[in-house]
């Protein structure tokens, strides 16, 4: 007996495509229940308080709303840069680097600027960190071929170590002792909450998702990051510019992650410090493979994310292992993976005849 | 013609198949390419399996390899049944084939490459081939060097090695995927010679061609296939290529307009000392000069490798040219005429995009798109292209889902739009089944005669002499002979054709 | 000219703290090697870790600590391999979901090892620790010999840039790219377990701190040749020992993090000076991270 996997040309339908996700998530979640099951956590119990963490209540939503920007951003960029076959798993690095880049303008403002330029010139410095630390890979990529999987991957550690070194060093505040922090940046450089209660950078995270729209909805642009991904000779032969196709998509992706690093600076932490992101760069890969790439599901998917994600927080004040959390993320995400791939595959059982 | 013609009788009826498929069906999706698929090859025999592309010759060879499980159906090979979708089970049982796309590692040397197949069970690895290697390359009359890594070999060379390759796994029955399509006509020659000593051997050859004289050539049995079924099954001695193509397409008609009047218009491009340098570092086209007026077709030919893939790829943009000059019509920037590259997926098409943006490529910066390419716009672009030459298929649909006609259907309808006055293509009908070379060649001649110029290269003499007004002939890189068709013959071209390769 | 003591402690401690990343590299070899791109390598080398701290801890035995090390990440490379090779998934999506799972499985079966000592069993890993040292450089020469002199070797080249090459011959594509997934990850837990035995005989959360990254910078800087990964480890460990005596000492020409970036930066630049040069016989797998599928259309 063989089991073979063959290709399905056409695409699954849309119930049978939600009815074998559905099935994936109930694995997980069986999956990680047994677990939990078998380390004395009522599974229940837990989930309940994941879910009351993530959303139970008023505070919470904010709390995950806050969280889905900068995973959100992340995940758009993300799904930008494939539309030309490109795999930014830098997202991480371009956030730090446009985190650093607006700390760097929210320290050096004189304190007088007004709180619209502030804030503009802080996140704006955040949108160039981001572009140039992608220009890195971008240009490479462009001009040698160099892999942007492999060097957007390495950029990101460097990144890491240059925002270490810098709260450590020249960067460090004095008044936090041998905390890894910045000082603050100046106050008119913050972002403040809309209508009083949701973070001032969700409406950034919202207005990415409408762009994403409309680059996929017919823009030359966006039809040129197409071919220019998939076929760079047949590119060429349309008179299309590759190589600045591909350094402006990955730009652009960058940028976007530097957005959120910088909205995360100017809206939550007010400074630069090493615990700034808890792995977004990374989740925004997975946000946007879960969501296949579209803007809306982005959206819908991010925010989940960040629920599980705060959940896992709420967990360990229980005093349940918020590792759960951990184990819940990558179970869910490889059991609705798989579950994609048996929608786009057709399994057969062979029985091997006698030769 | 529907009906299936009874399987004739054999060699007298004593000898049994070598093997053969029953009743094989493979679906994917809801794409059936093979329906109720059936029949043998004999020992000794060089059966040819005709049918345009997308007729299910490729799926059926890939079933008797193993690479694909059919959906019902069974495979004897000796009269005993073989274990299907596994392409050890059919290697075991003497089935080779040669792929179009040759299935080397390029890296690695030609030894090795051979190695991979023959010292199966042995831990450490030989460098140099067995005394077993050498006799059969002997036998079958290759001068390979082994030690050679395979990137470094010519394509007819690594062809050889992959027949070496079939051979040295004891096949008996040798799979041959549009083999001569890689090779220059005196490479074809030398193959066909080897397909014949290969056969000698009560071994089997099943040959895919589109190429009708070298199948009335070498084939001793015809297998016709259309629309994924066996429609005819028959000896191939006796019959006219004529004959053979109307098996092909079945009862559409086929028929080439006539040649355009040789009414001459304007100059559309002038070529002037040009040089263009190959994948050697060699210049392949070396001092070519011509003229193309308005109303001609102009041709051409050469052996496969002497610059006539480079000159036309330099005229079309693809490739820089290292000296002399192209003058096209308009002076403008970026190309404005119509060009059909050698190759249509990965260049003029993108693989992985839809129809419908494919439609788009290279048009997508003139009028009416701008920085926004309206929905309405590319949905009445893309109606137009298709039915430029019928292409019945959804827009959104991956491109590389096409058969190889629909795909050269969609490139000359997209480059056609909006009449352009200079028409470049590179081997427009190379790999094209009847009906679809027809529809592309009378395409080309209607334009020449509505007063474009259009330039062509092909390796197909015949067609050339058919729908041409003028051959320029090419070898060594420089154009050796330039004639208005109807001053010159077949003859003439093939003594221009080779002159470098005696000299 | 004599090796000054200081040199030669320097060299020891090199070779040591090269070890870990030594063995992760080695076994990132095999499984790129065979056209796979293991990102979850950071993960298995938790899952080794801790698997190797818990059972020499429950054992008393470090060795018995190291087989089940490799045994466990082992099997966590059986599932992605099923995963990536058996169903197709995304490479670079799934093997950060691997590292996320290594690491939270590893934080919630290690939350009560926390703080405890090996004891016995970890000064009796330590003084062996020239044995795992010397086993890593083994390693690295029989996978060298292999890859160049055997027929299996000749096989995994191919497998990670012909694999159609394979499958039309009638030889394993899927089960070779496994085994090899499997064979590899569990070097990269053997790697993680010297980590939670030998290096510093204790567990924390993400106590491998970036290592398997630098493991997967290490195989590209190396052109994914065997003994160019040794030239590489070894490269590090000294980079790492100076770090850690010009801590101890105070004064360094130049702060540690800057140090710490030179692999990433290495390997950047590698891979630009290789870019140049022709694809052919430079030794990547062509095919890397790409799935194989038969039947695609």
């Amino acid at each position: 007996m063989r089991v073979r996997l063959e290709p399905r040309l056409t695409d699954p339908s849309l119930p049978a495509y939600a009815l074998r996700v559905a099935l994936g998530i109930g694995l997980a979640l069986a999956l990680s229940a047994g677990l939990l099951a078998l380390s004395d956590h009522p599974p229940a119990s837990v989930l309940d308080s994941l879910l009351r963490g993530a959303f139970g209540s008023w505070t919470a939503v904010q709390s995950t709303l806050t969280k889905a920007v900068p995973i959100g951003l992340c995940a758009v960029g993300i799904a930008l840069a494939s539309r030309a076959n490109l795999t930014n798993i830098g997202a991480e690095g371009q956030f730090f680097f446009g985190a650093f880049a607006a700390t760097g303008v929210g320290l050096s403002l004189p304190e007088e600027t007004s709180h619209p330029v502030a804030v503009a010139l802080v996140l704006g410095a955040g949108v160039f960190g981001g572009a140039a630390w992608a220009a890195l890979a971008a240009i490479p990529r462009a001009l040698l071929g160099m892999s942007e999987i492999l060097t957007t991957l390495m950029l990101n550690y460097i990144c890491l170590l240059w925002i270490n070194f810098l709260v450590r060093g020249p960067w460090a505040d004095p008044l936090t002792f041998s905390f890894p922090y910045s000082p603050p940046i100046l106050d008119a450089g913050q972002l403040g909450p809309v209508s009083g209660a949701i973070q001032g950078g969700f409406p950034f995270l919202l207005i990415a998702i409408a762009l994403l729209a409309v680059i996929d909805a017919g823009t030359r642009w966006g039809y040129e990051l197409r071919v220019a991904g998939d076929a760079p000779e047949a590119a060429r032969y349309g008179g299309i510019n590759a190589a600045w196709i591909v350094i402006s998509g990955l730009c652009a992706s960058g940028a976007l992650a530097g957005l959120a690093g910088a909205i995360e600076i100017s809206a939550t932490t007010g400074r630069l410090q090493t615990g700034l992101s808890p792995g977004y760069g990374f989740m925004g890969v997975l946000v946007a493979w879960l969501a296949g790439g579209r803007p809306l599901p982005i959206l819908l998917v991010s925010i989940l994310y960040a629920g599980l994600l705060n959940g896992g927080f709420s967990l360990q004040i229980a005093h349940i292992p918020g590792a759960i959390s951990t184990i819940l993320q990558a179970t869910i995400l490889v059991c609705i993976l798989g579950a994609g791939s048996l929608a786009r595959y057709r399994i057969r059982l062979v029985r091997n005849a006698a030769a | 013609m529907n009906a299936t013609f009874p399987v004739p009788p054999q060699m007298n009826g004593i000898t049994a198949p070598l093997c053969s498929l029953v009743g094989v069906t493979k679906r994917f999706g809801k794409i059936v390419a093979n329906d109720d698929v059936t029949f043998s090859v004999m020992p000794g025999e060089v059966v040819a399996l005709l049918g345009e592309n997308g007729a299910g010759k490729s799926t059926a060879m890939n079933v008797l390899c193993g690479l694909y499980l059919p959906d019902a159906g069974t495979v004897e090979v000796d009269e005993r049944p073989l274990v299907l979708g596994s392409p050890a089970a059919s290697v075991a049982r003497g089935i080779g084939m040669v792929h179009q796309q040759f299935k080397l590692v390029l890296s690695l040397t030609a030894y090795e490459n051979v190695s991979l197949a023959v010292d199966r069970g042995r831990f450490w690895q030989r460098k140099r081939p067995s005394g077993e290697i050498e006799r059969l390359m002997a036998e079958v009359g290759f001068e390979l060097d082994m030690a050679k890594p395979v990137w470094r070999m010519s394509l007819a060379e690594r062809q050889q090695l992959e027949i070496l390759r079939v051979l040295a796994q004891g096949a008996r029955i040798l799979v041959l995927d549009e083999p001569t399509s890689v090779l220059s006509p005196l490479e074809s020659e030398r193959l066909f010679m080897l397909v014949r000593r290969i056969i000698a051997r009560d071994r089997a050859v099943i040959l895919i061609s589109h190429k009708l004289s070298e199948i009335r050539q070498v084939a001793s049995r015809l297998v016709v296939m259309r629309g994924g079924r066996v429609v005819f099954e028959g000896p191939a001695s006796g019959r006219t290529s004529e004959e053979i193509a109307g098996l092909i397409v079945g009862t559409r008609s086929v028929c080439v307009s006539p040649r355009p009047s040789s009414a001459k218009g304007p100059d559309r491009l002038t070529v002037e000392n040009l040089r263009v340098k190959g994948h050697s570092g060699r210049d392949s086209v070396r001092d070519v000069s011509f003229r193309v007026q308005g109303g001609e077709l102009v041709a051409v030919v050469g052996v496969a490798g002497n610059g006539q893939a480079e000159l036309l790829d330099a005229i079309g943009g693809q490739k820089a040219p290292s000296g002399g000059r192209i003058v096209t019509s308009d002076g403008r920037k970026g190309r404005r005429f119509a060009f059909v590259p050698a190759q249509h997926l990965g260049v003029a098409l993108a693989p992985g995009l839809s129809i419908e943006d494919n439609t788009l490529l290279g048009v997508h910066r003139r009028r009416p798109f701008s920085a926004w390419m309206a929905r309405r716009d590319v949905r009445r672009h893309c109606r137009t292209v298709q039915d430029m030459f019928g292409v019945a298929a959804e827009p959104g649909s991956p491109i590389r889902r096409l058969s190889g006609g629909n795909l050269q259907r969609i490139v000359l309808g997209r480059e056609l739009v909006g009449d352009p006055a200079l028409v470049v293509a590179s081997y427009p009908t190379r790999g094209l089944d009847i009906a679809a070379a027809a529809q592309i060649r009378n395409a080309l001649i209607a334009r020449a005669a509505a007063g474009a110029a259009v330039l062509m290269a092909s390796e197909e003499l015949e067609e050339c002499l058919t729908i041409a007004t003028r051959i320029l002939v090419m070898s060594g890189g420089r154009v050796v002979l330039d004639r208005e068709t109807g001053q010159t013959n077949l003859d003439e071209i093939g003594r221009f054709m080779t002159a470098a390769e005696a000299s | 000219m004599t090796l000054s003591d200081p040199t030669l402690l320097l060299l020891g401690a090199a070779l040591v703290s090269a070890t870990p990343i030594l063995y992760a590299a080695l076994g990132e070899l095999l499984i790129e090697r065979a056209g796979v791109l293991n990102l979850g390598i950071e993960g298995s080398m938790l899952v080794g870790a801790v698997t190797a701290f818990m059972v020499a801890h429950g054992s008393g035995s470090s060795l018995a600590g190291m087989v089940c090390a490799i045994l466990a990440t082992a099997a966590f490379g059986g599932v992605f391999a099923a995963l990536v090779v058996g169903l197709r998934l995304n490479q670079v999506v799934t093997g950060l979901a691997m590292t996320i799972l290594g690491s939270g499985l590893s934080a919630f079966l290690g939350q009560s090892y926390v703080g405890l000592t090996l004891g016995a069993a970890g000064s009796a890993a330590t003084a062996a620790s020239g044995l795992y040292v010397a086993g890593g450089l083994a390693c690295a020469v029989l996978a060298a010999l292999f890859l160049r002199y055997t027929r299996p070797g000749l096989l995994l080249r191919t497998l990670g840039e012909n694999p159609a090459a394979l499958d039309a011959l009638g030889l394993p594509v899927v089960p070779l790219r496994c085994l090899y997934v499997i064979l590899g990850s569990g070097l990269i837990g053997l790697g993680g377990a010297f980590i939670s035995v030998v290096l510093t005989p204790s567990w924390v959360e993400n106590m491998t701190a970036g290592r398997g990254w630098i493991a997967l910078a290490l195989v590209i800087f190396a052109r994914w040749r065997a003994l160019w990964i040794v030239a590489g480890a070894v490269l590090f460990g000294l980079i790492d020992a100076y770090r850690f005596r010009a801590q101890v000492g105070g004064a360094s020409w130049i702060d540690p993090h800057f140090l710490n970036m030179l692999p990433y930066v290495a390997t950047l630049v590698v891979l630009g000076l290789q870019s140049r040069r022709s694809a052919q016989g430079a030794g990547t797998p062509t095919l890397l991270g790409v799935a194989y599928d038969r039947e695609r259309r």
